[in-house]
């Protein structure tokens, strides 16, 4: 058995999409053969369908509302290629830095669309929330630990054909919509929730200009 | 009205339409400003999550390229529309890469908003949206009840919901374009 994964970050080998992936093909030990591949080279994106697997895994971030343009350009490629795909089975894990999932519904909607139209099978749609920042996660913290335990557990997964299991689905899903308390707080007190963002622009020196027009 | 328009269509492809899209939008000149910008001619690049906009530069893009003057467009018009075809099921890539670069105009700070967190917009003219789907005819209803969301997700960051369509254009119908166009 043969696992292709596909990690769609924009940010490449420097993104949150490639802990999960790495975490994944972690899981996998040496029981399936595994290509791992970045697509935000579209150049190479005939090469990497070229290599054809059993199995597919697709990871990437939430990105304005949908999946990042390389991530889109190579659906585009495989819809072209659509052969290679038909009844394969692929499992697809977006993450998103808002908590709440439902702002995610929509692109896993066009995922199982996506994959009718080319006649794959979509195994799963992992989503997960406040995903920014996994990357810089301390590799002995308990959240790290916990995706990893989780990612080890999709891995199994895919090696025994299974959808992904629901703990799992659960645990990264963390809500559906923000609950009321916090609804509450963050209507009032928008400047707790967005104090991140403040301390970020102030690191870069541009707190002064956090609210510039340049195209004005 | 300042009515900005960006075409993905290549010139190859949907001439027909394509020709009669211009029509409609020269129409709208008599009336109002119309900017018409053609993917396929311009430079630009996708984004690369950099957050340069975000956090580094305030409101300004990491690239220099021709998404500059799409952005002055934006930031002064009423309606932005996206003009594509569909690939692989959805707006194809080169509409989504500019829709992309549109982040640069919203503040990485949120809001709440029907019960979401979304962007706040950056300034203070927030043009409602629309997407004109070319050569899709005989589309499928799952197919327009994504784009309808998908357009409506767009909104409720870039104008806090406040107006966007959906419309697969036909030929011989530039008039009900233009109709739908001054009347978001």
């Amino acid at each position: 058995m043969k696992l292709s994964i596909y990690n769609g970050s924009p940010r490449g080998s420097s993104s949150n999409s490639d802990v999960f992936s790495d975490l994944l093909a972690e899981g996998m030990g040496n029981s399936i053969e595994i290509s791992k591949y970045y697509l935000k080279d579209t150049a190479k994106h005939q090469q990497i369908i070229n290599d054809v697997s059993d199995c597919y895994f697709v990871v990437f971030p939430l990105y304005a509302d949908l999946a990042p343009y390389a991530v889109k350009v190579f659906f585009e490629k495989m819809e072209e290629n659509k052969e290679i795909y038909s009844g394969k089975p692929i499992y697809f894990f977006i993450h998103s830095g808002f908590p709440e999932a439902k702002q995610s519904r929509l692109l896993e909607r066009y995922l199982k669309y996506f994959c009718k139209i080319i006649g794959a099978e979509c195994k799963s749609v992992c989503i997960m929330g406040n995903s920014e920042g996994v990357r810089h996660l301390n590799r002995t913290s308990k959240r790290y630990n916990r995706i990893k335990f989780y990612m080890h557990s999709f891995a199994q997964d895919i090696i025994n054909d299974r959808q992904f299991n629901e703990e799992g689905i659960r645990f990264f899903h963390m809500m559906e919509t923000l609950p009321k308390p916090v609804l509450f707080i963050f209507r009032h007190f928008p400047s707790i929730f967005n104090k991140g963002f403040d301390i970020m622009i102030k690191k870069k020196g541009a707190y002064e200009k956090r609210f510039d027009k340049p195209y004005a | 009205m300042i009515i900005t328009m960006v075409n993905g269509i290549a010139e190859n492809q949907y001439p027909d339409e394509s020709n009669e899209i211009v029509s409609a939008a020269e129409s709208l000149k008599t009336e109002h400003q119309v900017n018409l910008f053609n993917l396929n001619k311009l430079d630009v690049h996708p984004c690369s999550g950099c957050w340069t906009c975000w956090i580094k530069e305030p409101g300004r893009c990491v690239y220099d390229d021709d998404m500059t003057d799409i952005y002055r467009s934006t930031v002064k018009s009423d309606v932005l529309i996206w003009i594509s075809q569909i690939k692989a099921g959805f707006v194809q890539s080169d509409i989504r890469m500019a829709t992309e670069r549109m982040f640069a105009l919203l503040l990485p700070h949120m809001m709440e908003l029907n019960g979401e967190m979304h962007h706040i917009p950056r300034y203070e003219k927030q043009p409602k949206l629309g997407l004109v789907i070319v050569g899709e005819s005989e589309h499928d209803l799952e197919q327009e009840e994504i784009l309808k969301e998908y357009m409506y997700r767009l909104s409720l960051n870039f104008n806090k919901a406040s107006g966007n369509f959906v419309h697969y254009f036909e030929l011989g119908k530039g008039k009900e374009l233009a109709d739908e166009i001054i009347n978001l």
